[in-house]
């Protein structure tokens, strides 16, 4: 049987299927993909009542975030000796900062309802402005063939309800909270932890706590960055953020290095026998990376919670 | 007219995508797009004339004599149609236009459950994928393939005429499952032999 459908979108896919549209001679197909099965819901031009597009924010913010964790992921290639970790960390994070570009040549992402008399559905596959572009300059023109063109002057008869846009809404009160606050505290903590690492390298406890602390540091800035949107328009200190990403990719190369050279180092001592004990090091203390890991970070910390405060009180 | 009075009680106001904030009048079927008042994003609304239609449908006549016809279904109601299927008579309440054809809501549940009606199908499974992933789950571990390569061949035989997708596809899934499944019975009848054979120079 011939389909009497043609492609109107590109899919729309996530891991449990797929969403894409169609367009035949009378109505629009929304077809819902579960892989082994296919929903139907199809909307007649006839009965189309409207199609509101609205844009949604930029995620630039996020998308730099995560193009400069992929390029920090494949610097790692320089930190290993072993071929298969090399390679390991060269295709993964290329194929994260592969997905990233795409996402940005994609372009800016929006929301799409079609509104029937009897029902509003979510157009998923129209997520993005420039098929929304398309979709309209397809399906107005269809609409209008069936239906005609509803002349401005006739808006006034149709009547809404009371238009609650009357007065403006209330401006939300930001609470951007104390997140960055306790990074750049965090930043001067690591900073004296990864000093003392070195100066103190027989207490093995130190580069114990430095672990967690530095995977804190980590997780906090990705916090803080999600946090941003809408709640905080303070501006230097995501500055900072983005600047101290750099220096952990850098000081990930450095203790990646450190935790290979100590690894070898239990496996040489493993074949010759000897039981001595031999302390993890995260930083060495001959490095001249050492003096950068925690020398940024002071700076980090004290510029950061100098700016937080100072952004904070400003009205 | 008011749309509530209409019985459009869902259209209370047509609101923006992100934030559900309605979007006044003056701002729909604007190209360039205007700022939400709600949410401060860019947003295009589209307003077409349906927009004012009734919501129900056509009401049926009652019977005007004895010597008029009426509906099969509705006794007291005044016949419009013939059902292009089943020749029964039909009113306006009954009579329903699918693909060019006016039918009874029997012949269109029937033609619905034979997918002889395509458009007005909701829902259709896709026997070709459920072949296609039967016989690719081996390839994580062979010992599958004993059951699901079977199940495989037996859906590429009996589903290959079954109606598929509403939307244009081949039958590429359906040919690649029966390869694949005949792949891997082979490969576990060649095993087997082999084993017999080791037994065998085992025993001598």
């Amino acid at each position: 049987m011939t389909s009497i459908y043609t492609k109107l979108t590109p899919a729309h896919r996530t891991i449990a299927g797929h969403t894409r549209l169609w367009l035949a001679p009378d109505h629009i197909l929304l077809l819902i993909s579960s892989r082994f099965a296919e929903d139907y819901k199809r909307f007649a031009f006839s009965d189309i009542q409207s199609i509101v597009v609205t844009e949604l924010p930029s995620r630039l913010v996020p998308q730099i975030i995560m193009i400069l964790a992929a390029l920090a992921w494949m610097s790692l290639w320089f930190a290993v000796d072993i071929p298969f970790f090399k390679r390991t960390f060269l295709v993964t994070g290329a194929l994260a900062l592969l997905w990233s570009i795409i996402d940005i040549a994609r372009g800016q992402r929006c929301r799409c309802f079609l509104r029937t008399r009897v029902s509003t559905e979510l157009l998923a596959p129209v997520s993005r402005m420039n098929i929304a572009r398309n979709f309209l300059r397809t399906v107005r023109p269809l609409i209008e063939t069936v239906q005609g063109v509803l002349p401005s002057q006739s808006f006034d008869i149709i009547e809404t309800p009371p238009t609650p846009w009357e007065p403006a809404p209330p401006e939300i009160v930001s609470s951007p909270g104390y997140v960055p606050e306790v990074l750049f505290t965090l930043f001067l903590i690591n900073a004296v932890l990864i000093w003392a690492s070195v100066q103190f390298p027989k207490i093995p406890e130190i580069p114990g706590i430095l672990m967690s602390s530095l995977f804190a540091e980590l997780l906090l800035i990705v916090v803080a960055m999600f946090r941003r949107k809408g709640n905080d328009s303070r501006i230097i200190i995501y500055v900072v953020m983005v600047v101290c990403l750099i220096g952990f990719a850098f000081d990930t190369v450095t203790m990646s290095r450190e935790l290979f050279g100590w690894y070898m180092q239990v496996l040489d001592k493993a074949k010759s026998s000897d039981k001595s004990a031999t302390f993890i090091k995260l930083f060495s203390s001959s490095s001249q990376r050492t003096t950068i890991a925690y020398t940024w970070r002071a700076a980090a910390g004290v510029l950061g919670l100098a700016a937080a405060f100072y952004e904070r009180r400003k009205p | 007219m008011a749309l509530q009075a209409r019985g459009l009680g869902s259209l209370d106001a047509i609101p923006c995508a992100r934030c559900s904030w309605p979007v006044p009048k003056e701002f729909w079927n604007r190209e360039e797009g205007v700022p939400c008042r709600g949410c401060s994003q860019t947003v295009r609304l589209f307003v077409f004339p349906a927009i004012n239609d009734a919501a129900s449908g056509l009401a049926p006549e009652p019977l005007h004599g004895e010597t008029e016809a009426s509906c099969f279904y509705h006794p007291q109601s005044r016949a419009a149609r013939v059902c292009d299927e089943c020749g029964r008579f039909l009113c306006a309440l009954c009579e329903l236009e699918v693909e060019g054809r006016h039918i009874c809501p029997r012949c269109f549940e029937s033609g619905v459950s034979a997918h002889k009606i395509q458009t007005a199908e909701p829902r259709r499974t896709m026997y070709d994928t459920i072949a296609l992933a039967l016989s690719t789950v081996p390839f994580l571990a062979i010992w599958p393939a004993v059951i699901s390569a079977p199940w495989s061949i037996f859906l590429v035989v009996t589903r290959w005429n079954a109606p598929s997708s509403v939307v244009p596809r081949t039958k590429i899934r359906f040919i690649l499952a029966a390869l694949f499944a005949v792949a891997e019975l082979a490969f576990l009848v060649f095993m087997i032999v082999l084993m017999v054979q080791g037994l065998r120079r085992g025993r001598r």
